[in-house]
C-alpha cells in the first residue's frame, strides 16, 4: 500500500535537470533577447532603468505616419488644416505605395514627424502621460499616430477609451488600425500586469527552525542603495525593528519572528525622507549582504466624482498594500510614510509613495468605495489617475441614509440582563463596536437605514451570536436573548462521545464514567503544532486543565475528556496530534472528533452541523475553550467559562 | 525575495550575469515541473526554453512584485496550457505507450530495479489535467492552494477537492500496477 504522504514525497523528490547544452541554448538567446529589449551594457554596471522603445513599434508608426503625414500635405493645400478628412486618410493608407511614390520631399517630411517623434519621446521618457494625451486628442493625424504608440507603451488606461474612438474612426476596416491595436496592447498589459501581480507574494517561506536558533533570532546584515549603486545613509525597518544605517549606508537588524511570516514589510528611507523603498522580507531570503534600493518616492494624484458627474470631496484616502487580487495587508503600514490631501474640488495628492511594491489606493465614505490599484507607478514620478468615481457598495445609493439608532437589551437565558456584553454591527464594510452597560443596554447611533447589517453579540461561556438586522426607521430598537452553547441538552443526559480515534486510550462511553464529573473539552484545535507551539492557545487550558486535576486529585472523582477537532488536508496530522499528547504528557483521554454525518439525526436545525466534527456540532462549540461539566449522574449542567469552571466544579464535587 | 528583487533590478539594467543567476536558481525546479505537467521531456524543454527567453525579451515589462518563482511557475503552466489547447500536442501517457494493468511482472522488476519515479511521473500524466496541475504545483511548485485557486480561477476549496482526488487517484493508479 501506498499512503498519501508517500506518494506526496515521492511527488516532491520527482527531479529533472537541464544539461550544459540545453542550459548554453537557452542563455544565449536569453542574452540576445536582453540585449534586444534593454541594449548592451556592461555586466554589473549599475544605473537607472533606461526607457527604450520598441523598435518594431515604431517603425510601423513611421510608416503610417508617413502615409498619413504626405496626405495631409497634399490635401491641405487645397482645405486648410482640415483634420477631418477620413476618407481620403482611409484611401491613402490602403494604398501606400501609390502615395508613397508620388511623395515629392522625403526629407521634409521626414523633419517634421522626426521633430514630432522626438517631443512625443521626451515626453514618454519623463513619464508625461497627459502630454501624450494631449498629443493623442489634439494633434494632426501623424501626432496621434506617435502619440498613440507611447502611451501603448507607457500602458495608461485613460487613453483606452479615446484610442478606440479614433479607431473607430480611422480606418475602422483595417485588421491592423493602429489606435486599436495600441488600445489592445494596453488592455492587454493590464491583464499581462494582474497576472504577473496575481501570483502572491505573501507565500509564507518554511519554517524550519534549526538547532541554535530556537529563542535566538537571525540577523540581517546589508546596506541601502540608490539606483547607482551608491550607499545611502538612512533607516530600515522590519516587522518590529527599526535601526539606523552607518554613514555607509549598512546595518543589521533582527528578523523578524516566525510568527510575523506572510505579512513582513520592511521599509528603508534615506535619511531626508525623500527616497524609499518597501520591501517584503521571506525567510528564504539571505540574511548575508542584502542590498535595498532606495529610489526617489513617487506621488499620486486625481480627483473623485460620484455616478452623476458630481464631484465629490468629504471622502477618505487610504493606501494598502496587495499581494494579489484579492489579499491586501489591511493596516500592516503602521507610521505610513505618505501625505495625502483632499481639496475641496474633490481633487486630491498623496506625496512620497515608495513604489517597489504594489500598492492599492482605496477611496472610500461611508456606503461607498472604489479600490485603485496604482499600476504603472515609477520611481519619482507623479501617477494621475484622473476621474475615479465613487462607487456604492451593495445596498447604497447617492440617496442612503446613515441616521438609525439601534437600541435594545440583551439578556442570558434566564432573562437576566447581561451587562458587559460586546456588541458589534458591521454594515457596509464598517465595523462598530460597543458594550452593554450595568442595565444590559447597548445603543449605536448612525446605522445606515434600509441595508442588510450584520450584529454580532459576545459573551463569555456564551460565545458568539450572530444575526442579520436592516434598520427600517431612524429609531429601532432590538433586544438580544443569548443562549450558552448546548443549552438545549442541559439537566438532560450528555448526549455522549463521537470519536473517531482515541490516541491514549481504549474507547470508551460515557456511561462508564458515572460517579465522576466530567470536564469535557470540545473543539481542540493543534493547528501550528509542532512548528509555532507557542502560539497555540490550547497550552494555556491545557495548564488550568492539570492545574484543577492536581488540586482535586485526591477526590478521584474528577476526569477529563479532550476532543480535538476533526483532521484537516491542512493543519497537524493525527502523529502531529499524537506527538503532543506524548510530549506535554497528557494522561486524560484524548480523542479526535468524528465526521459530523454521525450525529445528523440529533442536531436541529440541520444549520448547526459542522465540518469541524460531530461533537463539535452536537454540543454546539461557538467560541474556545469549549468546556462541557457531566455531573456524577451522566447530566451535562453547563458550559464553563475559563473564569468559573473551577467554581462548578467544586459546586459538583459537592465540596 | 529580496535577492530576486535585486536580480531582477540588476536584469533590466542589462545585466546578463543576473539573468544567468535566475536561470541557474530555478531552471531545474521549471523543468521539472514542465515535464511533471506535460509528461514529455522535449517539450518541456520547449517551454523552459519559452520562458526564459521571453522573460528576458519582455523584462522592460516585468513588474517586480510578488515571488519571482512564483511568476516563472505560473508562465510555465500557461505555455504548458496553450499546448494542451493547441491540440497540435497529444499527452503521451502509459495508455499510448505500451500495455499496462495486468503486466504486473514488469512493474515489480521496475520498482526493483528503482524505476518508481517513471512509474509515478506517468500516472500523474493521465490525471486530469486540473488535478494535475493542483498536486504538481503544490507539491513541486511549492504553491499555496489559495495561489493555486487564482491561477484555476476556482475556490481554494475547489483546489483541495482537485489535490485530494489527483492524490487518491494516482494511489489507486499505482496500487493496481504494484500489488
Amino acid at each position: 500500500m501506498k499512503d498519501a504522504e508517500r506518494i506526496e514525497n515521492s511527488i516532491k523528490n520527482l527531479r529533472q535537470s537541464t544539461d550544459a547544452e540545453m542550459d548554453e541554448r537557452i542563455l544565449k538567446d536569453a542574452f540576445e533577447a536582453l540585449e534586444g529589449a534593454v541594449g548592451p551594457q556592461p555586466a554589473g554596471s549599475g544605473g537607472g532603468i533606461k526607457s527604450t522603445i520598441g523598435v518594431l513599434a515604431v517603425a510601423i508608426v513611421i510608416v503610417a505616419g508617413l502615409v498619413a503625414f504626405e496626405m495631409f500635405r497634399r490635401e491641405g493645400q487645397q482645405v486648410q488644416r482640415r483634420v477631418g478628412d477620413k476618407e481620403a486618410a482611409v484611401k491613402a493608407v490602403n494604398e501606400p505605395e501609390s502615395i508613397l511614390d508620388k511623395t515629392p520631399d522625403v526629407q521634409e517630411i521626414m523633419t517634421e514627424f522626426e521633430s514630432e517623434l522626438k517631443r512625443a519621446e521626451r515626453m514618454f521618457g519623463v513619464g508625461d502621460a497627459n502630454g501624450l494625451m494631449t498629443m493623442l486628442s489634439e494633434g494632426q493625424i501623424y501626432s496621434k499616430l506617435i502619440a498613440a504608440n507611447f502611451l501603448s507603451k507607457i500602458g495608461d488606461m485613460r487613453a483606452v477609451e479615446l484610442l478606440e474612438k479614433l479607431g473607430s474612426e480611422w480606418w475602422p476596416n483595417r485588421a491592423d488600425n493602429p489606435f486599436a491595436r495600441a488600445a489592445e496592447e494596453i488592455k492587454g498589459r493590464f491583464r499581462q500586469k494582474e497576472t504577473k501581480l496575481a501570483d502572491g507574494s505573501k507565500e509564507k517561506p518554511g519554517t524550519t527552525v534549526g538547532a541554535g536558533t530556537k529563542d535566538g533570532r537571525r540577523y540581517i546584515r546589508g546596506w541601502l542603495i540608490d539606483a547607482n549603486d551608491k550607499p545611502v545613509r538612512g533607516e530600515v525597518r522590519l516587522g518590529g525593528s527599526k535601526v539606523e544605517t552607518t554613514d555607509k549606508g549598512a546595518f543589521t537588524i533582527a528578523e523578524p519572528r516566525d510568527t510575523e511570516f506572510g505579512s513582513v514589510f520592511g521599509r528603508a528611507f534615506n535619511a531626508e525622507g525623500d527616497m524609499g523603498s518597501f520591501f517584503i522580507w521571506e525567510r528564504s531570503d539571505d540574511i548575508n549582504d542584502v542590498e535595498i534600493i532606495v529610489e526617489p518616492l513617487a506621488s499620486v494624484s486625481g480627483f473623485v466624482e460620484d455616478r452623476n458627474g458630481e464631484r465629490v470631496e468629504d471622502f477618505e484616502l487610504k493606501i494598502s498594500v496587495y499581494a494579489s487580487n484579492d489579499v491586501v495587508y489591511e493596516g500592516s503600514i503602521d507610521d505610513a510614510p505618505w501625505r495625502s490631501r483632499i481639496n475641496a474640488d474633490g481633487s486630491f495628492d498623496v506625496n512620497s509613495v515608495p513604489t517597489p511594491v504594489p500598492l492599492q489606493l482605496t477611496v472610500k465614505k461611508p456606503g461607498f468605495k472604489t479600490p485603485v490599484k496604482l499600476q504603472g507607478l515609477a520611481a519619482g514620478r507623479n501617477l494621475d489617475l484622473g476621474r475615479i468615481i465613487l462607487e456604492p457598495l451593495e445596498g447604497f445609493d447617492e440617496d442612503s441614509k446613515w441616521d438609525c439608532n439601534l437600541a435594545g437589551i440583551v439578556v442570558d437565558e434566564n432573562n437576566e440582563p447581561m451587562a458587559g456584553a460586546r456588541i458589534g454591527c458591521i454594515a457596509a464594510e464598517e465595523r462598530f463596536d460597543t458594550e452593554t452597560d450595568a442595565n444590559g443596554l447597548y445603543e449605536f447611533k448612525a446605522l445606515p437605514e434600509g441595508v442588510q447589517m450584520t450584529i454580532t453579540a459576545y459573551f463569555e461561556g456564551y460565545g458568539y451570536n450572530n444575526f442579520a438586522y436592516t434598520c427600517i426607521e431612524p429609531n429601532s430598537v432590538k433586544d438580544i436573548r443569548m443562549f450558552p452553547p448546548a443549552y438545549d441538552w442541559y439537566d438532560k443526559p450528555a448526549p455522549g462521545l463521537f470519536v473517531s480515534k482515541w490516541l491514549n486510550s481504549e474507547p470508551f462511553g460515557l456511561e462508564e464514567l458515572k460517579g465522576k464529573v466530567v470536564i469535557l473539552h470540545v473543539g481542540i484545535d493543534l493547528s501550528g503544532y509542532p512548528r509555532e507551539t507557542k502560539q497555540l492557545a490550547y497550552l494555556q487550558y491545557l495548564e488550568q486543565i492539570k492545574g484543577i486535576l492536581e488540586k482535586y486529585k485526591e477526590e478521584g472523582t474528577l476526569t477529563v475528556i479532550a476532543i480535538h477537532k476533526r483532521l484537516q488536508q491542512v493543519g497537524p496530522k493525527e502523529d502531529d496530534v499524537r506527538q503532543f499528547v506524548k510530549e506535554y504528557d497528557i494522561n486524560f483521554p484524548f480523542g479526535i472528533d468524528e465526521e459530523m454525518d454521525v450525529v445528523k439525526g440529533l442536531v436541529s436545525p440541520p444549520g448547526r452541523l459542522r465540518g469541524e466534527g460531530a461533537m463539535y456540532s452536537l454540543y454546539e462549540v461557538r467560541a474556545e475553550p469549549a468546556y462541557y461539566l457531566i455531573d456524577k449522574n451522566g447530566i451535562l449542567r453547563t458550559s464553563a467559562t475559563q473564569s468559573n469552571l473551577e467554581e462548578w466544579i467544586e459546586y459538583l464535587l459537592g465540596r | 525575495m529580496l535577492e530576486d528583487r535585486r536580480l531582477i533590478w540588476k536584469v533590466k539594467a542589462g545585466d546578463a550575469g543576473a539573468l544567468r543567476q535566475i536561470y541557474e536558481k530555478y531552471k531545474d525546479e521549471l523543468l521539472t515541473i514542465a515535464v511533471s505537467l506535460l509528461g514529455e521531456r522535449a517539450a518541456a524543454e520547449d517551454i523552459l526554453y519559452d520562458v526564459f527567453v521571453s522573460f528576458a525579451k519582455e523584462i522592460e515589462l516585468f513588474q517586480p512584485y510578488g515571488s519571482l518563482k512564483n511568476y516563472l511557475i505560473v508562465c510555465v503552466v500557461e505555455r504548458v496550457r496553450e499546448r494542451f489547447r493547441s491540440k497540435m500536442y497529444e499527452v503521451v501517457g502509459l495508455d499510448s505507450t505500451g500495455p499496462i494493468g495486468p503486466e504486473t511482472e514488469r512493474a515489480k522488476e521496475r520498482v526493483a530495479v528503482g524505476e518508481e519515479p517513471q512509474m509515478l511521473a506517468d500516472a500523474l500524466v493521465r490525471l486530469g489535467q486540473q488535478q494535475r496541475e493542483a498536486v504538481v504545483l503544490h507539491l513541486q511548485g511549492g504553491m499555496k492552494f489559495s495561489q493555486i485557486a487564482e491561477l484555476q480561477e476556482v475556490s481554494i476549496s475547489t483546489v483541495q477537492s482537485r489535490y485530494r482526488y489527483g492524490l487518491d487517484k494516482l494511489r489507486s493508479m499505482l496500487d493496481g500496477e504494484v500489488v
